[in-house]
């Protein structure tokens, strides 16, 4: 402002200023502080949501055999939290000790489609396909591994691709596949893919002497 | 007054203003890059920062673990434990950004396990606060921080608590871990066709000249060195009577025979504070038949106590040492008579009535019978002294006569000595030490002739070392040699023969499927080993043998499959593979559960990973 304004000049022009502006400003602080209080009031539920959730959880850790019902209830009432596909995955667990494929099948698909962590799902799938396989469901097993998953699970995925070779009778893909499984196992193969691999026969079975 | 400094701040008064207000913003943080910030960022995980200190926290942990075992060096330890905390720090995050989070409950019941904060078996309140303050934590941090690893440990349970594998693929496992093999084996060994490999002169000599570099001497150096050895300063010492009579003069609470106490026990255990009243009464009760002598102590000892051990000896416990029991039992022994009887005590173990039965009282030793001890201590003591003082003064003598030792020894009073040739790997004497060894041949010592720093070889001994001769490298004359290089030749042709013979053994038995082919002599001095069935761990056949009989292509006729394998040692074993026999038994009890451990540990490993994989981390080891 170039020209000097008296104070009773100043007073006027800032009060015309409010009458033209002061509804905004009162607007916008309230809307400023619903939103804080309600980003406040949502981290506090999730907090709460969690803690009752674990809670639960808690108990369906010590005693898997009884816990069915609270395994329900968390994939009701909190589904938002992971405890939801924490006990999900409990769920297949126990009904896949029991040799109930088809309940487990529905738990990993829940985890699978519901979980919010990508970790959680990937791992879902993979257990998924084991029990599509199985259960000879082998084109649903193929499907789910077609997705894409974080090279760590590579040699995983391999392994069961090599599993639906194996259970389709097509020896010389399945040997590929476990190959490729054992190579990107960064030595934590279990002996079972190991036996899995030399049950097929060596494609060199003949050693050459150097 | 503003008006003032508006109308005056203009041209160089304004740029000294600017200047001076510039200060402080251009050294703010400057400790930083002077090397004062010891804390430095060493990664960056996902947007967050880790300081040095944490990393060092862990690494001071790993050195303490594998300090003493060979092969971990401080650049190992340094990335074994960034990559611990990368760990960690990517757990942590995953677990707050996803909400997991511990009830109350559960944290309440962890902190109140926790056997620190027990007084008489049972959580205490007070010793929690306690210890925290001590600790300079308050309870708030300390339940955050608790609730923190737990949630953690939630995630971490997350795989392995949930892992399975579905029935039919547990049996498949089982089917091939128990399956069996049917196999013979016929073997080419070395020995048998060691006698059919002549080596020639020539030969030898072809090898020796192309392989030269191999028959070298190594190089050597012989050194002089000064050595303080706290044992020789021990012997050096005169140790006259009037020194030792001294020394025991001044020290005799060390020449004693401790008192012994031996004392009897009756107890009654409190197993849960509802039976306390009622033990105490017994105690009592007991006491008082004591007291009247209807019964004598050792017989209610062998009746009544609750301490089965020590009731078959009429509550006998031997001598008393006052570091095993605890302080209301001490007390009341270390103040009875001998023959007394306590009063009815408390003790964590329960109610005692506690019999003293013996007192030695403590002894003093004369000069005469602790002269040995004496002059043993008396010996340590003046010579690490004496070793200890010439010790501190090494290095700064060392440093300061770099190119001479012979000031050095004199200064200190001892002898410059001579070793014998030390080689890189080898030598006698102190080159036996391997510190010394890799001292003789460092920088400073081999190529620039100075003495070598003080070597510290364990407590009370070290030495300073330097150059006294070189004998460099030289080639081994054939003569020497020969009958080294006799053997390696003759090992490879052997191989080689065994291997020819081995391949075309194995090309007829596998267009023939039959061991008549191979037409063996009926004295020849390998035969066909009929193994029959086999299991995979089987442990009487040869490893390599079992499991590339595992490997191999089953056969789809009555025919044997064959192929071969070879030892390290150079042994050429045929395998015929007759037969496969599948497993029948029923999946066994605990199978599916043991198998899912393995599947456990894949997953839980391959999370972690996966963790890491979609993180943005950088690292700046260089910073540690």
């Amino acid at each position: 402002m170039a020209e000097f304004l008296s104070d009773a000049e100043k007073a006027d022009a800032i009060k015309a200023w409010l009458k033209e502006n002061g509804t905004s400003i009162i607007v916008g602080v309230s809307l400023a502080a619903v939103l804080v209080f309600s980003y406040r009031y949502w981290q506090d539920y999730t907090v709460t949501q969690s803690q009752s959730a674990s809670n639960i959880y808690s108990s369906v850790q010590q005693d898997a055999a009884k816990s069915q019902s609270k395994i329900e209830q968390l994939k009701t009432d909190y589904a938002e939290t992971p405890y939801a596909s924490l006990a999900a995955l409990h769920a297949a667990k126990n009904y896949a000790l029991k040799g109930d494929n088809a309940a487990a099948i529905k738990e990993l698909d829940w985890v699978v489609s519901h979980s919010s962590e990508a970790l959680t799902q990937d791992l879902a799938k993979l257990r998924l396909a084991r029990v599509y396989i199985a259960s000879k469901q082998l084109d649903k097993a193929s499907t789910l591994l077609e997705d894409s998953f974080p090279n760590a699970y590579a040699s995983l995925v391999s392994e069961l691709k090599g599993d639906i070779h194996l259970a389709k009778q097509d020896i010389q893909k399945a040997r590929e596949a476990y190959d490729k499984a054992l190579l990107s196992s960064k030595g934590l193969a279990s002996d079972y893919l190991k036996m899995k691999r030399d049950d097929l026969g060596s494609a060199i079975s003949v050693q050459k002497g150097s | 007054m503003l008006q003032n400094i508006h109308d005056k701040a203009k041209g160089w008064v304004a740029y000294l203003i600017i200047f001076l207000i510039s200060i402080p913003f251009a050294l703010f943080g400057i400790n930083s890059y002077l090397g004062g910030g010891a804390n430095r960022i060493v990664a960056e995980i996902n947007g967050e920062e880790i300081q040095s200190s944490i990393v060092n926290a862990e690494l001071l942990q790993l050195k303490q673990q594998f300090a003493q075992l060979a092969g971990f060096d401080d650049t190992m330890l340094k990335q074994m434990a960034l990559d611990r905390v990368v760990s960690r720090t990517l757990l942590e995050q995953e677990v707050k950004q996803h909400n997991y989070r511990v009830s109350d409950s559960d944290v309440l019941k962890e902190i109140t396990q926790i056997p620190a904060f027990h007084k008489e078996g049972q959580f205490d309140k007070q010793q929690y606060q306690q210890i925290l303050k001590s600790n300079r934590r308050n309870e708030a941090t300390f339940e955050a921080q608790v609730r923190e690893e737990l949630a953690q440990r939630q995630f971490q349970t997350l795989v392995t608590s949930t892992a399975f594998i579905p029935k039919e693929t547990a049996t498949h496992y089982q089917g091939l871990q128990k399956q069996q093999r049917d196999i013979d084996t016929y073997s080419l060994t070395m020995a048998d066709f060691k006698a059919q490999v002549v080596v020639t002169e020539a030969q030898v000599q072809e090898y020796y000249e192309k392989n030269k570099a191999r028959y070298m001497t190594e190089e050597q150096v012989k050194l002089a060195y000064i050595e303080l050895k706290r044992s020789d300063f021990e012997a050096s010492l005169n140790a006259s009577v009037e020194e030792l009579t001294d020394f025991y003069n001044n020290n005799q609470d060390r020449y004693i025979i401790p008192e012994k106490r031996q004392a009897s026990q009756i107890v009654i255990a409190v197993n849960s504070p509802k039976e306390d009243a009622a033990a105490k009464q017994k105690a009592e009760q007991l006491l008082a038949e004591i007291a009247a002598a209807t019964r004598t102590f050792e017989a209610i000892a062998m009746s009544d106590s609750s301490d089965k051990v020590s009731a078959k000896n009429g509550g006998d416990l031997g001598i008393i040492a006052a570091s095993d029991w605890d302080k209301a039992f001490n007390d009341v022994v270390f103040s009875l008579k001998v023959g007394d009887v306590s009063p009815v005590t408390k003790t964590d173990a329960g109610y005692k009535i506690i019999k003293l039965t013996k007192l030695e009282p403590l002894v003093q030793k004369t000069f005469e019978v602790a002269k040995a001890d004496v002059e043993k201590d008396f010996r340590f003591e003046k010579g690490s002294e004496m070793f200890q003082d010439k010790d501190d003064e090494l290095p700064t003598l060392a440093y300061e006569n770099e190119n001479n030792l012979a000031p050095i020894a004199e200064s200190l009073r001892v002898k410059v000595q001579t070793s014998d040739w030390i080689s890189r790997t080898q030598g006698e004497g102190i080159g036996k030490l391997a510190q010394i060894r890799e001292a003789a041949f460092s920088e400073v010592v081999k190529n620039s002739g100075r003495n070598s720093e003080k070597i510290d070889i364990a407590d009370g001994h070290s030495l300073v070392v330097r150059i006294l001769e070189q004998k460099p490298a030289a080639q081994k004359a054939l003569a020497i040699v020969k009958a080294e290089i006799m053997q390696t030749l003759s090992e490879q042709q052997t191989r080689q023969l065994i291997i020819t013979q081995g391949e075309a053994f194995l090309k007829k038995l596998s267009a023939q499927a039959n061991w008549n082919v191979l037409e063996i002599a009926a004295d020849a001095p390998q035969q066909i080993q009929k193994l029959g069935l086999i299991e995979r761990n089987n442990q009487k056949a040869d490893p390599l043998v079992v499991a590339q009989a595992f490997s191999m292509q089953k056969p789809t006729t009555a025919k044997p499959v064959f192929s071969n394998v070879i030892s390290p040692n150079g042994d050429y074993h045929l395998i015929a593979l007759n037969s496969v026999k599948a497993d029948t038994t029923a999946l066994a009890k605990d199978a599916q559960q043991n198998f899912a451990r393995q599947i456990a540990q894949r997953e839980q490993g391959a999370l972690l990973e996966a963790l890491r994989e979609q993180a943005e981390i950088q690292l700046y080891p260089e910073n540690l």
